[in-house]
């Protein structure tokens, strides 16, 4: 179900952000630097950041992907991942899965048509025992779920901690 | 299409796969991959009575029966062989067949023979020699001289007869690259080498002397007064024998799948990245795929890059088949004839002698495996060791 969607929807006006994911069952949220995943804006018009996990909504087993990203003519799902590097093949695989569930939620919605589809699994690694982490830029051998992805959902799928918007 | 099952028969414990034009085994060493492809030249070749079964299973050294095994072969849905405890029951059809051919056999081997001799001459002094011992030979051989429809319809039966054998290209082909020269020798000094490699050789001589010229990764291989050399430059060329061990695994490889292609229904390759850099295997792939006419094909393979480039050349054929605009923009990539149609494909992962399913339902592609989990136990090795290292740093 997809509820409060304006609730959970901001419109950021800034050329460069990141998204960081929420502890213990807060949503996803913007930094000014320094976060999990960096949005790039080389338009000139805002971009829409919807949070979805523990928002729109409000899965309790962690089935839905964290957030959203979109303008006119691209939407992009995100899942974050600050994990430990031995973990990271199981965690890649559980974020295509929420993705995948996430766009099949929203698969009929308005917000969705005429646009390019994208999803990005954003995988960092966490060092030392503090909250410090830096990106995972590994490629993945998934072609079978990029293909799966384009064919089943009409998304491209990305393994990747940055998106352009230009 | 085959379905072939099999439960307790040596290492193999369950296994149930389906055979298409284009089949993938994956496996741990000793999960039971080489077994299984012995096997499945055995059962899938459809002129072998009982008693050949029993030998081709001790040719190959996989003579596992026990009173527990059941191992069963289905052809669209019809079960025509099945091997239960110690007990071979072939179908109604495969019985007639079978029947048929040795009914059949002497007269074929004899036209093929005549066909061998081709001069005249030479045949009349084979009636002579042969009606001297054997009335009913020469009985057999006078009918055929004179009648050249019946021959070509034995031709004929014999070709469609080796059509059914299944061909075995093995990963100790190389061995063939460094010996060939001296088999005869090795041969006659009676040193024991396993039958499947004797057959294989005598199959590579064939091929080799069929096809006398072929380009092998950016090399070409000629066969000069039956020496093997291979011209890594136009005008320089070494010896097989003193070639890269790349090229002794991959030129037997080559040889004989494009010699098998026109000749055999199914065709087995173990290991075809055997001694090869990773871009060569790739290329060997796409010739593999190329050359194999309208051979079914069985891969057994360790790599990554096998199983990259396969995912690949399944895409290209699912993508080029959405959209003729497309297809002729996908085909500029990867040609047409290097396709691979994921409706004709099948891949499993042999893990303790069970089978298990790797082709994703809708894309019809090889998923993520256990090869790219390797390469996740790597990293995570190396990063335990950066850990331990910075962990001494910083205590100093």
């Amino acid at each position: 179900m997809i509820n409060n969607f304006n609730h959970c929807l901001e419109s950021i006006n800034k050329k460069n952000f990141f998204i960081q994911d929420g502890n213990d069952k807060q949503p996803a949220f913007i930094v000014e630097k320094h976060g999990e995943f960096e949005v790039i804006n080389n338009t000139k018009h805002p971009i829409n950041f919807l949070k979805i996990d523990s928002c729109v909504a409000n899965s309790t087993d962690n089935s839905r992907c964290d957030c959203a990203i979109y303008n006119n003519t691209t939407f992009c799902f995100i899942e974050l991942k600050c994990i430990k590097p031995k973990n990271l093949q199981k965690n890649r695989r559980k974020a295509e899965k929420q993705l995948e569930v996430t766009i099949q939620a929203f698969r009929n919605k308005e917000v969705l048509k005429t646009k390019i589809l994208e999803a990005y699994v954003c995988c960092n690694c966490k060092i030392g025992t503090d909250s410090s982490f830096e990106p995972i830029t590994k490629k993945p051998n998934n072609k079978e779920r990029i293909v799966y992805f384009m064919y089943e959902l009409n998304t491209k799928l990305y393994c990747d901690t940055k998106k352009e918007f230009n | 299409m085959l379905r072939l099952t099999v439960k307790n028969f040596g290492i193999l414990k369950n296994i149930d796969v389906e055979l298409r034009k284009t089949n993938l085994f994956i496996g741990d060493n000793g999960s039971g991959k080489s077994t299984l492809a012995k096997l499945i030249i055995i059962v899938t070749d459809f002129t072998l009575d009982e008693t050949e079964i029993l030998q081709r299973l001790k040719d190959f050294n996989i003579d596992f029966f026990n009173k527990d095994c059941v191992i069963e072969v289905k052809e669209d849905d019809l079960l025509i062989l099945s091997i239960v405890g110690l007990k071979i029951n072939f179908s109604k059809t495969r019985k007639n067949f079978l029947q048929t051919l040795q009914k059949h056999e002497t007269t074929i081997a004899v036209n093929n023979l005549m066909n061998a001799a081709k001069d005249e001459d030479i045949l009349d002094e084979l009636i002579n020699k042969v009606s001297m011992d054997n009335k009913d030979l020469a009985d057999i051989i006078i009918k055929l001289k004179n009648n050249k429809k019946l021959r070509n319809s034995l031709t004929n039966i014999d070709r469609s007869i080796n059509h059914s054998k299944s061909k075995y290209i093995p990963a100790e082909r190389n061995l063939i690259s460094l010996f060939n020269q001296s088999l005869s020798n090795i041969i006659n000094a009676k040193i024991p080498l396993p039958k499947i490699l004797l057959e294989f050789s005598s199959e590579y001589n064939s091929a080799r002397n069929e096809i006398k010229e072929l380009d092998i990764l950016n090399m070409k291989y000629k066969n000069e007064n039956s020496n093997d050399r291979i011209y890594y430059e136009s005008n320089n060329s070494l010896a097989l024998e003193n070639s890269s061990s790349g090229i002794q695994s991959a030129l037997p490889l080559y040889l004989t799948l494009k010699y098998f292609a026109t000749k055999h229904k199914n065709i087995i390759i173990e290991e075809p990245e055997l001694n090869l850099y990773p871009e060569s295997q790739i290329d060997t792939i796409k010739y593999i795929i190329e050359n194999r006419q309208e051979s079914s094909l069985t891969i057994m393979t360790h790599s990554p890059y096998i199983l990259s480039i396969l995912n690949v050349l399944l895409f290209a054929h699912k993508a080029a088949n959405t959209n003729p605009i497309l297809k002729e923009k996908i085909s500029n990539l990867i040609q047409e004839e290097q396709q691979i149609d994921p409706n004709e494909f099948c891949a499993y992962l042999i893990e303790h002698g069970v089978s298990k399913n790797i082709k994703g339902k809708s894309t019809g592609m090889i998923q993520e495996n256990a090869i790219d989990d390797i390469g996740g136990l790597i990293d995570n090795e190396f990063n335990d060791l950066i850990d331990i290292y910075s962990e001494f740093k910083s205590d100093k």
